[in-house]
């Protein structure tokens, strides 16, 4: 696996939950650890991450936490208060509140807006926003004040671990084979022919035949690159959707991508 | 969604670009668990282990039990509603699981699930439970009479297996999108076609239209799904 090379190439030792980490005086115990008897000790697998005095695990799984300025795709739960509840697979309770949407006129909402809000999204929408703020209570603001940002339909998502997600300047991405990709830092992607980089009242919503056949290759090499655990970006996709039309086995094109991915 | 699903169906190029006759391969492995007589785990859309466990009783019957990690509000109801079509479709031949005149065979089959239960995961249950129960081995059991009490008794031979034929149905789902049909439905699949039929093609072919299990259907739909499979 890609996580695992990684975590062994940078020399990291991998602490098991009840693992001590530290029995030296003047050491903080922080996230994913504990302290018993002035000794530090891990309570999740994972790798060290020390700051001055703070001693903490990375875990290597755990469920998406999410931090301002991420892009998620999720769906809408509940409309309640001005609000839209979303859920993007975190633990923390997501809301999208009414003024924090995009509307071209840039005016002011009304009652008759908050009386249709479910014209603007409704239950089992799913949606593409940015998180805006987090609370202290943990609780999370989106928004959706750009025309990339709003409701998704006509398209196939897919989910995927949310780790293997590479941090990038952008998560708008046309492939090769002109198929749009929304990634979402929550682990869930958005693939269609609608470029949601220029601001379009209407997107595309007729599919040709070709396009459909490369959203299905597109669908199956993120559903290998996750079951693989190798990490999803832009270049990875592209390559392995190259690699799988030679119909290699599964093995060259593991070692071909690895090889890759190490170039780069 | 639910659009882009209708329409590549119809065009015979599903979401996840397999055609519609196409099936998803599934990675099972046998003899999963320990202390079971029979299990398997399948891994595809999700992973679900299934065990078999055996008991001598005075009938011989089966049950099935789904549990799931993920728990909702409505599992218990769906869990039920599974469980019971699922022993309906499966008309296994219980003749063989007599071991002696007063005691037989008992098959406790547990499902475990590592996502929300639903019913578009039935083919992929009935799946598991099948491959369980090819890996089901049966213990040979010595029955003898007890020449005071004229009781039967039964002692376990170790390392011994008995060969019980146990014709199991297959058991898949398709789906309808017009006048397209569709096997190995996904789980967005499941919600997105018009109609949804379970067939269990043992030596009975059953087919019923999913939601309406004591309902008839259309004669020309029945036609066009047995022609299909």
């Amino acid at each position: 696996m890609q996580l695992e090379a990684a975590i062994l190439e940078e020399d990291k030792q991998l602490y098991l939950p009840g693992d001590m980490i530290s029995d030296q005086a003047g050491l903080m115990s922080g996230q994913n650890t504990y302290e018993e008897n002035g000794r530090i000790y891990s309570s999740t697998i994972g790798t060290l991450n020390q700051t001055n005095q703070l001693v903490m695990i990375n875990p290597i799984k755990h469920s998406y936490e999410p931090q301002i300025g991420e892009i998620i795709i999720g769906k809408v739960v509940l409309i309640k208060d001005k609000k839209w509840t979303v859920d993007i697979g975190s633990n923390s309770e997501t809301t999208l509140h009414l003024n924090s949407t995009y509307i071209p006129e840039q005016r002011q909402k009304t009652e008759d807006d908050e009386m249709n809000m479910r014209l603007i999204f409704a239950e089992d929408d799913y949606i593409c926003a940015e998180i805006h703020s987090i609370n202290n209570d943990k609780s999370i603001n989106l928004h959706t004040r750009s025309h990339k940002y709003g409701k998704l339909d006509n398209g196939k998502f897919q989910q995927v671990c949310h780790y293997l997600i590479v941090r990038q300047k952008k998560h708008f991405f046309k492939l090769e084979n002109e198929v749009h990709v929304i990634f979402g830092h929550n682990g869930l992607l958005f693939l269609s022919n609608q470029d949601r980089t220029i601001n379009q009242v209407d997107y595309e919503q007729n599919y040709t035949i070709q396009q459909r056949i490369n959203i299905g290759k597109v669908s199956q090499a993120l559903t290998f690159l996750n079951q693989h655990q190798v990490l999803i970006s832009q270049g990875s996709i592209e390559k392995l959707v190259q690699l799988r039309d030679q119909k290699l086995s599964e093995q060259d094109c593991l070692a071909q991508l690895y090889e890759f991915l190490n170039k780069k | 969604m639910k659009k882009f699903i209708q329409e590549g169906i119809l065009v015979n190029v599903r979401s996840d670009g397999r055609v519609n006759k196409e099936i998803r391969q599934k990675k099972s492995t046998h003899g999963y668990l320990l202390y079971t007589n029979g299990s398997c785990k399948v891994e595809c859309e999700t992973i679900i282990y299934t065990g078999i466990t055996l008991e001598l009783q005075n009938q011989p019957k089966f049950s099935i039990k789904i549990q799931s990690i993920k728990k909702s509000q409505t599992d218990k109801q769906k869990a039920l509603y599974l469980e019971t079509l699922l022993q309906q479709l499966y008309d296994l031949d219980m003749k063989n699981l007599w071991i002696s005149e007063k005691k037989a065979f008992v098959l406790n089959i547990d499902v475990f699930m590592l996502a929300e239960i639903n019913e578009a995961y039935a083919e992929l249950i009935a799946f598991s439970i099948q491959n369980a129960i090819q890996d089901l081995k049966f213990p040979e059991i010595k029955v003898t009479q007890n020449l005071l009490t004229s009781d039967e008794e039964y002692e376990l031979q170790e390392n011994k297996f008995r060969k019980i034929d146990l014709k199991i149905p297959n058991i898949s789902v398709v789906g309808q999108v017009g006048l397209q049909l569709v096997k190995d439905l996904t789980f967005d699949e499941f919600f997105a076609v018009e109609k949804k039929y379970i067939i269990s093609k043992g030596e009975r072919l059953q087919v019923r239209q999913f939601e309406q299990i004591f309902e008839p259907f259309d004669s020309d739909d029945f036609l066009r799904v047995v022609q299909f499979i």
